[in-house]
């Protein structure tokens, strides 16, 4: 099924202490790509702001306006840290726009993204940008673009899909993980996870020398972690999660905080049926070239670098 | 090399309005490079004061030949578009970053141009130089570049070799380049965000022109993910299987005689600011393994300094190791290396390393790369016990002043005698070390 070509877009970007000019090369880059869509396509752009001081002022807005051909710029400082997850379902809580694209602050896009994205768009589905510089080492199907998850770096999601789902989990996954958990649940309501091979989106990653994997900060660590348990828990996969809190006890120094927190937002979680599970798992597994899930964790955990081997997961699941 | 005939370029330095300087020769008989070189003499030439600007920086925005036909026959015409350093970060070294596109894969060309956008350095100049000996393509290629959205944030000219191959439009972009250090990008590969910081922080500890090295991650892709049937630019990038790291190994000399462990985005050389004679080209001899031979020059010359964070993304294709004509070249090219390597140079004498291996019971005619590495360990033994003996030696002299002339006689004929038994010396810093080398021709 092919895209109306008359529908909407509308984009939306969480703030949290990014730079101004950092927020400007991505809207010029937004702008550029949004001229090269085909038919041409009416875009808006919401920045909601959780910085404890506005990122943007009013004369920021108005100068950078001045100079988008394309996009509308809604800009709105929250006084408060929503977090990632919430702070996306704000922005696009009763959207009339046909289609949402989730987008990172810190992110570049190159002038035929936003094209490549509706190629593969069927209204239907979500459809995710490769990321460059660093890219996910996830497989997707060729021909047909299916994935294991989505990244919601750049991510083109239905509205109506979003909305049937509630947005992201913003009580259980605030700020890591809410993408992986979206497009999964997405999955499991229907809609496949999809990778548009010509459309790339610039992220702003690094690597540690020392761990040889993609640089996080220490809160960034341990929220994966966190999240990690959490989606176990979430999806029911029992003895992994057993099996990670005895090699976190074990390995990690931040385990009682970590225990913690995940105690804490255990309670808000709903839970996910299992049969269900047990088909997206095998959907994965059937469809392409096999589960990579939770790679993303792996990457951005160097913790869980060691263990979470991108084989060894692929064999617990098909076992 | 196709020549440029019945032509000459004539030059004009200017800013927006005003025209500084012109300079017109013939180029009838001369090949690109040459042509490159000698726009570099002149620009040197151009007395600055006499412009009355303060003008310290030539950005090249207009480097395409732009045909103006007279009576006498075809003329280019090049205009130089001059900065103020106050424009373009003063006090920081500034870098040229050299891109060689074939123009066929503008794409993947604009996605390395974009992760030079966020680089957290930003005095550097991009020097995109298309191999390619067709005028239209360098026409569509500088219609792309100016059609980018971002393409009046960056400092950026092209230019135009009109020779085919790896290594000219290196060269050509080495004559053209400005910057104090020169690094390279291909154009399908990434920087990342601190790429270009991390060459520049290490420069900040050493006071002399100094090769830079940091460490890149390999991104494996997986081939078979392609169909093969469509041609090179409507190909998407194939599926990145794994990342892997072999090119952040610590830096060692001797390990990179014995092959390519610094891919060319991986290094940054000091151009020479005073003498073109002296700059280190790349070998045109060779089409691969040319930043081998490249670095391995430039450290013969400079110290290096290792630099260990990752700043970059090579994105290796498997196609290329399985094709036979590439196979075949990069045989050539690295026996090719390998032999320079041996024929002796500035730290090494003449043979050393096939005595070396002779003295060890090897078959030097069928000496291969296994054979140098199962070597490495004991030659590195060897090395370190060397510079164990010269680092006690110099230790007690950093002092010069404290030295008397005998005493500093003394070390000098020591050092010699360690020089002659020693295939390599590590130690470079040290300023008794840098005055005996060049007073022994070494430099």
């Amino acid at each position: 099924m092919n895209r109306k070509p008359d529908s909407n877009l509308m984009i939306a970007v969480v703030l949290y202490e990014n730079e101004r000019e950092q927020v400007f090369r991505m809207l010029r880059s937004l702008d550029a790509s949004v001229s090269q869509l085909e038919p041409v396509r009416k875009a808006k752009i919401k920045f909601g702001d959780c910085s404890k001081s506005p990122s943007l002022t009013a004369t920021d807005v108005d100068k950078i306006q001045h100079q988008m051909r394309n996009l509308e710029i809604e800009y709105e400082f929250w006084d408060e840290n929503i977090h990632h997850s919430l702070g996306i379902n704000r922005l696009c809580n009763k959207s009339e726009e046909e289609a949402l694209l989730v987008l990172n602050p810190d992110s570049i896009l190159s002038p035929n993204t936003l094209s490549e994205l509706f190629k593969k768009y069927d209204g239907r589905n979500l459809v995710e940008a490769r990321q460059f510089p660093i890219e996910h080492t996830k497989p997707f199907d060729p021909k047909t673009g299916i994935t294991s998850w989505n990244s919601g770096c750049c991510l083109l999601v239905p509205s109506n899909i979003f909305n049937s789902l509630d947005g992201f989990d913003g009580e259980v996954l605030p700020n890591y993980a809410n993408d992986v958990d979206f497009s999964w649940r997405a999955k499991i309501a229907g809609s496949d996870s999809l990778v548009a091979e010509n459309a790339f989106v610039y992220h702003d990653k690094r690597f540690d020398a020392a761990t040889k994997s993609v640089a996080v900060s220490g809160l960034e660590g341990f929220e994966s972690k966190v999240s990690y348990l959490l989606m176990l828990r979430k999806f029911a996969c029992d003895a992994e999660y057993s099996k990670t809190i005895e090699w976190l006890y074990k390995n990690s120094s931040d385990f009682n905080s970590i225990k913690k927190m995940v105690s804490l937002r255990s309670t808000k979680i709903k839970f996910i049926d299992n049969e269900l599970i047990e088909s997206t798992f095998f959907s994965i597994r059937d469809g392409v070239y096999g589960p990579s899930n939770l790679y993303q964790l792996r990457m951005s955990n160097r913790d869980f670098k060691f263990r979470y081997s991108r084989k060894n997961h692929k064999e617990r699941i098909l076992n | 090399m196709s020549k440029n005939r019945n032509s000459s370029i004539r030059i004009e330095l200017c800013d927006e309005e005003t025209q500084f300087s012109e300079y017109e020769d013939d180029f009838s008989s001369v090949d690109g490079t040459e042509v490159w070189r000698r726009i570099n003499v002149f620009l040197k030439q151009i007395d600055l004061d006499n412009i009355g600007k303060s003008l310290e920086i030539f950005e090249l925005t207009e480097m395409a030949p732009q045909k103006i036909l007279e009576s006498n026959g075809v003329h280019y015409k090049i205009k130089l578009k001059c900065m103020n350093r106050s424009e373009s970060g003063a006090g920081s070294p500034l870098f040229t970053v050299i891109i060689r596109t074939t123009g066929n894969r503008n794409e993947r060309l604009e996605r390395a141009l974009i992760s030079l956008l966020n680089q957290d350095f930003k005095n550097f100049e991009i020097l995109l130089v298309l191999s390619s000996t067709s005028e239209k393509m360098f026409a569509d290629l500088r219609a792309f570049v100016n059609s980018l959205w971002f393409s009046s944030e960056v400092r950026l000219a092209t230019v135009w070799c009109n020779a085919l191959g790896r290594v000219a439009p290196l060269n050509t972009g080495l004559l053209c380049a400005k910057g104090d250090y020169v690094t390279f990008l291909d154009d399908d590969d990434y920087a990342l965000s601190n790429w270009l910081q991390n060459f520049s922080g290490a420069i900040a500890s050493v006071d002399a022109p100094t090769v830079l090295r940091q460490q890149v991650a390999c991104a494996n892709s997986d081939i078979e993910s392609l169909e093969m049937n469509v041609n090179d630019q409507e190909r998407p990038l194939p599926q990145v299987k794994d990342i892997s790291f072999e090119y952040t190994q610590p830096w060692s000399f001797f390990k990179t005689l014995s092959g390519n462990f610094t891919p060319i985005m991986a290094m940054a050389v000091p151009r020479n600011l005073t003498d073109l004679g002296e700059m280190i080209f790349f070998d045109s001899n060779i089409e691969l393994a040319e930043d081998w031979d490249f670095l391995l020059a430039n450290c013969m010359r400079y110290p290096l300094v290792d630099i260990p964070e990752i700043g970059a993304v090579y994105n290796r294709l498997e196609a290329n190791s399985r094709n036979l004509d590439g196979a075949s070249e990069w045989e050539y090219s690295f026996r090719y290396v390998r032999q320079k390597i041996d024929k002796g140079n500035a730290l090494l004498r003449n043979g050393w390393l096939t005595d070396y291996l002779q003295s060890q019971q090897r078959d030097t005619h069928t000496l291969g790369l296994k054979e140098i590495e199962d070597n490495n360990d004991l030659l590195n033994q060897q090395l370190l016990l060397r510079n164990q003996e010269l680092e006690s030696l110099l230790s007690i002299k950093e002092d010069e002043r404290v030295l008397t002339e005998i005493e500093r006689k003394k070390t000098e004929i020591q050092l010699r005698k360690l020089l002659r038994r020693s295939p390599l010396l590590m130690i470079r810093k040290n300023s008794l070390w840098r005055s005996l080398m060049k007073e022994c021709n070494y430099e």
